[in-house]
């Protein structure tokens, strides 16, 4: 059962009991499930171990007692019960709970896989055969057990808060990349990672006020009554426009220079320029067009074409010994495009909503139009920024104070010192008095920096008017006081209820309407009131999946929506829709419509969601790397490009239909010049990803190389072999571990005396009620130590002492199987595919319904997954068979 | 000491506030004896205290005052330290820090989610009702729980903080508040005959799920209403020397954080003072923040993973001796403010500092820091508890005692069924 990845059962202990079996008789399972233990410690659980009692009539044939007693009691039985696993006696009874049923299947699962018993010194080994013949019976019992029973359905699943999202997206055609107002909502919870599971998901007085509110806000944009197509405007700028300085003694407070046209800086004649000479990713200090700002940014919502002339400078041929610069030659200069929404969001610091919208790679020498198109709403102003600059202005006073010693002056603070009477000051400042007449700064830097020529925004440009949006909800119809109010009450609540009504289900919100107009409100503010009203309701905010007690499968619009909630983590679309009017997704054709949204730019939903929720990617960030050790995590954004690595690298197997077990191997990924650099790879330059090829010696490939995983699945400091092989059992064997017991009190972490982290293990290990698990936990972590807390390959560790131990990540899986390093245990994975596609597959089918999986469910993935296995694992495959299975048409 | 913030504010807070309307608000009150403890406030960092610099080596009133403690010294007739408390239904990790007030591990409520409701929640509802605001809750939370199993989110700007308690909305601003208030309830009307009609469609689970969405909508409209109630009601004022400075004095008032921690703390007294709440909890945050201090090389997060190396531990001691610090300079304004009957502040508040995280370096939920003041209890001893194997004497044993205090009578919390009245009364 484990083997399938399906992480559901409640967690089982010591003495669980299997409920409604025989008065009397209260037979204990346990098993010890070395990679297959659960989740959800439950203390309540904990309860003495059962009496014994006695087995003759439990029908469990002789030879299967008798193994059970000679190779498992001594562990699991009455005195001992490692991995808190309890195995006394089968139950005779075939009423068996969930729990019970789960407990035996993970014992099956752990024999079949040849993990138990555990091949160690003094434990006694079957034969082949006896085990197979108790498998073989166990594997029948459990059939029978598990027979003709239906899992529990989907409980009514709220809209999380990315579903939310890109419903009112495509509900109302709002832009949600510049505007999300849902960004206080609290966080959905999470069953096993995935956010969208209706058990787990929760709604809050707070939360349903602010769908109110919200969604107040959303209409607001989306209906525009009584205005006026904006005109189209163009502004023009010159680099001279920006908040640059013209002329200093100094490096001002940021390198931003104003080079005018013949001038003396302008050496080489291409005068009228900004010159930015220092920034960084999240820029604390917009360059932007103070002109602009003056009118209030951009004077409407609407699409704006931003172009700006903009070249690099001196990124080689500066000649200068400066540490900062040695990057420049791997990467180019690169130019960022900021939004601030607001003129108060270009403070200094104030980076918050700021919104990175592009970032080129800027040409050496001749300047180079870059154009992008971006929708801005009313006040935005857009700036510039060297998104890769050298970290601050300390770095130009540095190169100038070793390479242009002749033209510093004295610093105002040096200056005050000095006037203070402090005498170090005071000579200081007199002898860089004698600087005085000598060129300035300005004339001779010539370290790298970024120059901006031109900036022209023109705009807002509408397709057609009444926008979009508008049209959506009451086509042409500008005046409010002639929408008909029954007409838009009913065509926008079948959208937003997923599914066609009938008038009389939402003639009260017509009537709310009226009643407001009659009130005194007007038409539009009835209106928008209203439709925040059908935005409200738990028809909309919760996917409404019939009555399960009535009928086991969906009907074909509550298929539709579970389908694109799928793939799109939203509504369906017109097409969809329409074939659910017309009974139009039955058998094959629910795949021809599941090809046709996997083809749709919207399936991106699928792969990030997915990808984040499968993999916990979207733990990154929350345990944010040191910034002192691994400074290009955050100079270079990694955190960035590691999600968009593992995102192109699903998208693309989902597209090719490539197989999954590049997934735990691959000898390509996608990679732009950062991320190659930090894998050490080379020929890779720019800000676009494309496909690279690896080598062995660059220790890549497959999930377990990519920098997401190896970073999420350490703590911003260190790495830890636990968390990490924690991260492997669950996600890609399927085999979450259980937590430690709660009698074991966790060691705390003593750095002082051990070197590594290995050694630290060891000492973990040497507790006995440790072992057990870790020798499960720990080998896949150990073949990851190859790799420091942000994903940067390492054959040695850098110590604070200054000792460098090198890596040792060599293991041994509890099967016996050895490896020397993470290539050698990939292919371990490997040898274990059938297993990985069974773990996916379950996770899949988890995500696509909301609910976690069952025991009953298992057969129907064993079933997906060898279907997929036979095809060539091919992940689209795969999840066309998720879509394909009884489990996921069924309630 | 080098470590310290470079910004000295808090000043005699009492002055600067005064009541209008103040009594016409508790006219319909229930009256209550002289002596009775109303308040409540709680303070939590987020990855606790080092347990080396927190616990007494001695038992007793004599207890050498512990290194990181060593600001509350002044303060240690009017405080109690616990050594051995935890709450035995909770396991370790990072989500520890979230279950200080209700000793109840998320995952374990699945059924009863119920189970999450947390101590200054429940006091709320005894003692906010009366007050413009149930309970305020400052920084960064997470340890908040609602009867629904909710976490509860918090304020983190100071001004926002300061706004609501104290700037009265406009005569417009009123106007339209009204009318979103009555536009919001009326929505909910509408929305409920769609709640209603669902639910007969659905079944077993689905109903019971949308249950939670009627209950939110009768907490909504509860919400609405008593922000109606006391939209036309004056906020008592209070001057905003407390975010903006004293005009006779040119030290800027640092609202970023660390350096808000001591505006967050005048504010909370204010609240008190004012009867805005009489429930505040304030969280202080995790994450990896580099802290300001001299002395600090590496973020807080990195610190507490510290490994026992002596560098690192005396730069997390830098920081958690701020936060003592910061709550020593609280429990003086707490006694030196009088509240509305003449009586130090401190004396009718329940004042725990302590957190769900009991040792950040090995994410253990068990001897949990805990320090109590206030509130009328017995003060000035550090008991230890006997730990039995992993056990030590439950926390929820504590809250009782606290919610005795308020005069309810419950004699559980979580599932702990004893108290430590004999030791605090």
């Amino acid at each position: 059962m484990s083997g399938t990845g399906i992480p559901s059962r409640p967690m089982r202990r010591q003495g669980v009991v299997i409920a409604h079996v025989h008065a009397g008789l209260v037979p204990a399972l346990a098993w010890i499930a070395l990679a297959l233990i659960h989740p959800a410690w439950c203390p309540e659980r904990s309860i003495a171990a059962p009496p014994k009692v006695e087995s003759e009539s439990n029908g469990v044939p002789e030879h299967v007692q008798e193994y059970f007693q000679q190779f498992c009691h001594r562990c699991h039985g009455e005195t001992e019960q490692k991995a808190e696993r309890r195995l006394d006696q089968f139950p005779a009874d075939q009423r068996l709970d969930q729990e019970a049923v789960g407990l035996l299947e993970e014992a099956l699962d752990a024999m079949n896989r040849g993990e138990m018993p555990p091949r160690k010194k003094g434990v006694p080994q079957p034969t082949r055969q006896k085990s197979r013949a108790v498998t073989q019976w166990m594997t029948d019992y459990l059939r029978a057990v598990t027979n003709g029973q239906k899992s529990p359905s989907t409980v009514l699943r709220r809209l999380n808060r990315y579903e939310y999202v890109r419903t009112m997206r495509d509900l109302l055609g709002v832009d949600i990349n510049v505007f999300d107002p849902t960004d206080d909502f609290p966080p959905d919870a999470k069953r096993h990672g995935f956010d969208n599971n209706g058990e787990a998901l929760t709604l809050s007085d707070y939360q349903l006020q602010r769908y109110v509110e919200v969604a107040e806000s959303y209409l607001e944009q989306a209906i525009n009554f009584d205005r006026l197509r904006p005109k189209t405007s163009q502004w023009s700028y010159s680099g001279k426009d920006f908040n640059g300085v013209l002329s200093y003694q100094r490096a001002p407070v940021t390198w931003r220079l104003i080079i005018p046209s013949g001038s003396q800086a302008d050496r080489m004649g291409q005068g009228d320029y900004l010159e930015i000479g220092h920034g960084q990713p999240s820029e604390r200090h917009p360059n932007f067009v103070q002109d602009f700002v003056r009118r209030g940014g951009v004077p409407a919502d609407g699409w704006y074409q931003i172009s700006i002339k903009a070249a690099a400078a001196n990124r080689l041929d500066h000649g200068y010994q400066h540490v900062e610069f040695d990057r420049y030659l791997q990467t180019r200069l690169k130019l960022a495009l900021w939004i601030a929404p607001e003129a108060r969001l270009l403070e200094k610091n104030a980076s918050d909503q700021r919104r990175l919208a592009q970032v080129w790679d800027l040409p050496d020498g001749e300047p180079e139009v870059f154009r992008t198109r971006v929708w801005l709403r009313k006040g935005a102003i857009p700036f510039v920024s060297w998104a890769n600059g050298v970290s601050s202005k300390g770095n130009i006073r540095r190169v100038a104070e070793k390479h242009h010693p002749q033209v510093i002056r004295a610093t105002q603070t040096q200056l005050d010192a000095a006037q203070l009477g402090d005498p170090e000051f005071k000579s200081l400042v007199a002898k860089l008095a004698q600087n005085k007449d000598n060129p300035l700064l300005s004339e001779v830097y010539h370290g790298p920096r970024v120059r901006i020529w031109k900036m022209d925004i023109s705009g807002p440009v509408h397709d057609q008017w009444p926008p979009a949006n508008h049209q959506m909800l009451f086509g042409k119809q500008m005046d409010a006081a002639q929408v008909d109010l029954d007409d838009l009450v009913l065509r926008f609540a079948s959208r937003a209820f997923r599914r066609p009504v009938q008038p009389n289900e939402v003639e009260h919100y017509v009537r709310f309407m009226r009643d407001g107009i009659k009130a005194g409100q007007t038409h539009e503010q009835a209106i928008k009131l209203g439709l925040t009203a059908i935005l409200t309701s738990p028809r909309f905010l919760y996917l409404d999946e019939g009555n399960e007690e009535a009928d086991s499968d969906l009907e074909s619009h509550e298929l539709a929506t579970r389908l694109s909630y799928f793939l799109w983590s939203s509504m369906p679309d017109e097409a969809l829709t329409a074939k659910a009017d017309t009974g139009g997704l039955k058998g094959k054709q629910l795949l021809t419509s599941a090809q046709r949204m996997l083809a749709d730019p919207k399936a991106n939903a699928f792969v990030e969601h997915f990808t984040d929720h499968w993999l916990r990617i979207d733990k990154l960030g929350s345990m944010p790397p040191d910034p002192k050790a691994f400074e290009t995590y955050y100079k270079d954004r990694l955190e960035i490009f590691f999600k968009q690595e593992t995102r192109l690298f699903f998208a693309d197997l989902l597209r090719e239909n490539g197989a999954i077990l590049n997934l735990l191997d691959s000898d390509y990924s996608f990679l732009n010049g950062e991320l190659a650099q930090h894998y050490g790879v080379e020929g890779v330059v720019g800000e676009e990803f494309r496909k690279v090829a690896f080598q062995p010696q660059h220790h890549r490939g497959g999930l377990l190389g990519q920098g997401s995983v190896l970073t999420l699945t350490a703590n911003g400091i260190e790495t830890s072999p636990v968390v990490r092989g924690v991260w492997v059992m669950e996600n890609i064997l399927g085999t979450p571990p259980s937590p430690p017991p709660p009698d074991v009190e966790p060691l705390e972490p003593d750095t002082r005396g051990a070197v590594t982290v290995r050694e630290q293990l060891k000492k973990h290990r040497s507790v006995a009620a440790c072992a057990d698990c870790h020798s499960r936990i720990d080998p896949a972590g150990f073949a990851l130590e190859f790799y420091d807390p942000i994903g940067g390959y390492r054959s040695h560790y850098r110590s604070r002492a200054g000792r460098n131990p090198p890596v040792d990540g060599s293991g041994e899986l509890v099967s016996g199987e050895s490896f020397q390093n993470e290539r050698d245990f990939k292919q371990l994975l490997l040898a274990r595919k059938d297993r990985f596609t069974e773990a996916l597959t379950a996770k899949l089918l988890a995500y696509a319904i909301g609910r976690e999986l069952t025991f009953q469910d298992q057969a129907e993935v064993k079933q997906i997954a060898a279907e997929c296995a036979k095809q060539g694992y091919g992940l689209r495959d795969l999840v066309l068979g998720v879509v394909n299975s009884r489990i996921f048409q069924q309630r | 000491m080098t470590g310290f913030p470079r910004r000295e504010l808090l000043r005699g807070l009492g002055i600067a506030v005064a009541l209008p309307g103040f009594d016409s608000l508790y006219a319909n009150s229930v009256q209550e004896p002289a002596n009775a403890v109303r308040r409540f406030v709680c303070v939590s960092p987020n990855y606790g205290m080092n347990p080396g610099g927190f616990f007494p080596a001695e038992t007793g009133s004599s207890y050498r005052m512990p290194a990181l403690l060593e600001a509350l010294q002044p303060h240690r007739d009017a405080m109690t330290l616990f050594t051995n408390l935890d709450h035995p239904g909770v396991g370790g990790g990072h989500g520890c820090s979230n279950t200080f007030l209700n000793g109840v591990d998320l995952k374990n409520t699945k059924d009863n989610p119920q189970r999450l409701l947390s101590l200054d929640q429940l006091l709320a509802e005894k003692v906010g009702r009366t007050t413009r605001y149930p309970s305020l809750l400052l920084g960064s939370g997470g340890f908040s729980w609602s009867r629904a199993g909710i976490r509860l989110p918090t304020q983190t700007d100071p001004v926002r903080v300061f706004t609501n308690l104290f700037m009265d909305d406009t005569a417009k601003a009123k106007q339209q508040k009204r009318q979103f208030l009555s536009e919001d309830s009326s929505i909910l009307d509408v929305v409920l005959q769609d709640a209603k009609s669902l639910r007969l469609r659905l079944a077993g689970s689905d109903q019971k799920k949308l249950d939670q969405f009627l209950t939110s909508i009768r907490e909504v409209e509860q919400k609405l209403q008593r922000q109606a109630e006391w939209i036309d009601r004056r906020k008592p004022s209070a001057k905003d020397d407390v975010i903006r400075g004293r005009d006779d004095d040119d030290t800027i008032v640092d609202l970023q954080y660390p350096y808000n921690t001591s505006v967050m703390y005048d504010l909370m007294v204010l609240a008190l003072q004012t009867n805005s709440t009489n429930v505040i909890c304030y969280g202080h945050p995790g994450g990896n923040r580099l802290f300001p201090f001299d002395g600090i090389t590496l973020g807080y997060h990195s610190l507490t993973h510290h490994g026992k190396r002596p560098e690192l531990l005396k730069e997390l001691s830098i920081i958690e001796r701020f936060y003592a610090s910061q709550f020593a300079t609280f429990l003086k304004s707490m006694k030196e403010t009088q509240d509305s009957d003449g009586r130090p502040l401190l004396d009718s508040t329940v004042v725990l500092f302590g957190s769900g995280m009991g040792n950040a370096s090995s994410h253990s939920s068990r001897n949990l820091p805990v320090l109590l003041s206030g509130g009328g209890f017995k003060h000035g001893m550090h008991h230890r508890f006997d730990r039995k194997g992993r056990d030590g004497r439950p926390l929820g044993d504590l809250f009782v005692s606290v919610l005795q205090q308020f005069g309810i009578e419950q004699d559980q919390f979580s599932n702990d069924n004893g108290n430590l009245n004999h030791l605090l009364t």
